[in-house]
């Protein structure tokens, strides 16, 4: 991130994104900023909340959920909470769109690929005979082989790679301004992945969209991200530029987390590190911090009550961590 | 396309040959028509005379020849009762139990298929459960009791609609209604099902985040997607329907093929039978190729495994 971005408005500014699945709080008081061109990972374990964060910001939450009371979701200055479904409309696939994980399913099986991107334009007010090709040339970028041949393709015609690289130029097509891409990668080879990955972020660049990644792959986030979210059970619990975090993080929870991952310079039969005990369920949540149970410094204030994300800058970049030992995580 | 159509029409031939066989022994399980032709008093002799000449004196494996030598000269023989040609007997009588078997499938589905999305669209709501109820209702009646309750109310009490015959269009009202009542809540059940199992899938999120508004998801994505079970359950639904009709146009008095057959079983008048059964056993088969064909159009990947090779 450059300074002159921090004096633009953000793209997305989160403050106090909380998400109610019925009665329980599945993410908690969530605090995200994203500028333009800039990617951020939103990271973390599975049933930790980072879908439903994203789902929320896109309004897609499942009937089950709902926003809590006092969240604002600002897109480029415009309030989304409780935004109805009209209006969510006119900004989705045109000013925000979203990647999602499994590209075959993701995809009407009964629509030829080139319609489902053409869709994105016309129900945006785009003459047919523009939108279309504006389609066969979004999948051009993307990088399809005969893309005039893949556009009267079904998606059971083509491989995964294909059908996500369709995603991606069904979520590009707009020109968004904001890209949410949940696990785009999960479902995909590994030599497929990386492609993907320098995909979204050549276009990204290229057209200064503000990317949210969702992943639970550090390799993914190391690759691609500029700044990264770490949650822990419903909470942000690390904020830092993706450099400092994979250098020095702070929480005890994201230390662990990097240091049970195999580097290339690991020496074989390495014993990993292992973080003790499982990902709580939602209804087991601690608490106070809500990595405490888990954690090796855990005190009693932890247990008391959660700490705040503090800012705490390190070389004049900022670095949020929510812990009250974060000068004892260098002791791991 | 076209060996797999022929795969289907010979096995559609076999299925009809295969219902006609059991039915032409079964039948003369039942007794000697001879017996309820003759008028009383005849002798042994008269009996034994008419018996030669209806060919019942043959052994039953040389009468099933014959009755399949006829068929492939299109000959569907005489009706010993009436005297006259059944093929004559079986054209007078189709196009009424068409026009009842239309009426019902247009009343179930232009109304079943819309009552089965909305329900789907409205779960949890009051909507929801008031057309459950009409669902449920239409589900759990015969059709004798539907059909008597329906001439009690709109013939005898308020006296709107004529209670039999066929003089009108409004006489086809309420024989179709009450054929068709009880596919419609078919139609709705399964409609219902197939879009609630649609709506969680992800292409619907995806149109969702694309801005698509639910209405065009419904139209464009939903509908084509759901179409496969409905289209199975429609190819099913004519051949009940088609059995339907001789409950509804015995109690409605409605000239059908339903009535002629039922009048025919009760003379023991074999040809008719048999060619009632054989219309529908084809009108079924038909239904399933058709369906099948759908199937294809519909979605193409069944095209490409199912047909083209």
């Amino acid at each position: 991130m450059n300074a002159s971005s921090e004096t633009h408005t953000p793209v997305l500014e989160v403050r106090g994104l909380g998400v109610r699945l019925r009665d329980i709080a599945a993410v908690d008081d969530i605090d995200l900023t994203l500028y333009a061109g800039e990617a951020l990972a939103l990271v973390g374990e599975s049933g930790c909340g980072k879908s439903l964060s994203s789902l929320a910001i896109m309004g897609l939450l499942p009937h089950v959920a709902s926003l809590s009371e006092g969240t604002s979701i600002l897109l480029q200055g415009q309030q989304l909470a409780g935004l109805d479904e009209d209006s969510y409309n006119r900004l989705r696939g045109n000013r925000m769109s979203m990647i999602f994980q499994e590209p075959f399913t993701s995809l009407n099986p009964l629509m030829p690929v080139g319609a489902q991107i053409t869709e994105v334009l016309t129900v945006h007010g785009v003459p047919e005979a523009e939108a279309r090709a504006r389609a066969l040339d979004m999948l051009n970028k993307v990088g399809i082989p005969d893309p005039a041949v893949r556009f009267n393709q079904f998606p059971f015609e083509l491989s995964g790679g294909i059908c996500q690289r369709v995603m991606i130029a069904l979520a590009l097509v707009g020109n968004p301004t904001l890209l949410i891409a949940d696990e785009p990668t999960t479902a995909l080879d590994v030599t497929i992945q990386a492609q993907i990955l320098d995909l979204m972020r050549d276009l990204m660049r290229e057209r200064d969209t503000a990317l949210l990644l969702i992943t639970h792959d550090m390799g993914v986030v190391a690759e691609t991200a500029d700044r990264v979210a770490v949650m822990y059970a419903g909470r942000i619990v690390e904020l830092a530029d993706a450099r400092t975090l994979f250098t020095s993080p702070r929480h005890p929870y994201t230390r662990l987390l990097l240091e049970s991952i195999p580097g290339i310079s690991t020496p074989p039969k390495t014993v990993l590190r292992t973080i003790a005990g499982t990902v709580p369920d939602i209804r087991d949540w601690a608490e106070g911090c809500r990595f405490h149970p888990r954690c090796p410094f855990a005190s009693d204030d932890c247990r008391k009550a959660a700490p705040p994300l503090e800012d705490l800058p390190l070389d004049g970049r900022s670095h949020k961590v929510a812990c009250r030992h974060v000068n004892k995580t260098e002791l791991l | 396309m076209s060996r797999f159509i022929l795969k289907r029409l010979w096995q559609a031939f076999l299925a009809a040959l295969g219902a006609l066989t059991i039915l032409f022994f079964v039948q003369r399980l039942t007794g000697d028509p001879t017996l309820l032709l003759v008028p009383e008093g005849a002798t042994a002799e008269d009996i034994a005379t008419l018996r030669a000449s209806l060919g019942f004196d043959q052994p039953l494996y040389i009468q099933y020849l014959q009755y399949i030598k006829g068929l492939g000269t299109f000959d569907l023989g005489m009706s010993y009762v009436q005297g006259v040609p059944v093929w004559d007997i079986l054209m007078s009588r189709l196009p009424y139990t068409l026009w009842l078997t239309a009426g019902a499938m247009l009343l179930s589905i232009g109304a079943g298929l819309p009552i089965g999305v909305l329900m789907a669209l409205k779960r949890g709501t009051i909507l929801e459960r008031l057309l459950q109820g009409v669902v449920f209702t239409g589900q759990s009646m015969p059709t004798f009791f539907s059909g008597i309750l329906m001439i009690l109310l709109f013939a005898v009490h308020l006296q709107w609609l004529p209670s039999s015959g066929s003089d009108s269009v409004t006489s086809m009202l309420m024989p179709s209604v009450a054929l068709g009542l009880l596919t419609l809540a078919t139609f709705a059940r399964v409609a219902r099902t197939a879009v609630l199992d649609e709506l969680g899938k992800d292409y619907v999120r995806t149109a969702r985040a694309k801005g698509v508004p639910m209405k065009r998801i419904i139209w464009r994505h939903l509908a084509r997607n759901s179409a496969i079970p409905v289209i199975t359950v429609a190819a099913l639904e004519i051949s009940h329907l088609l059995a339907g009709a001789v409950i509804v146009e015995t109690l409605f008095a409605w000239p059908g093929l339903g009535q002629v057959a039922v009048q025919a079983i009760e003379a023991r008048d074999f040809p008719i039978v048999q060619a009632v059964v054989l219309f529908g056993a084809v009108a079924s088969v038909a239904c399933n190729l058709i369906a099948d064909l759908l199937y294809g159009l519909v979605d193409p990947r069944i095209r490409h495994t199912g047909g083209a090779q």
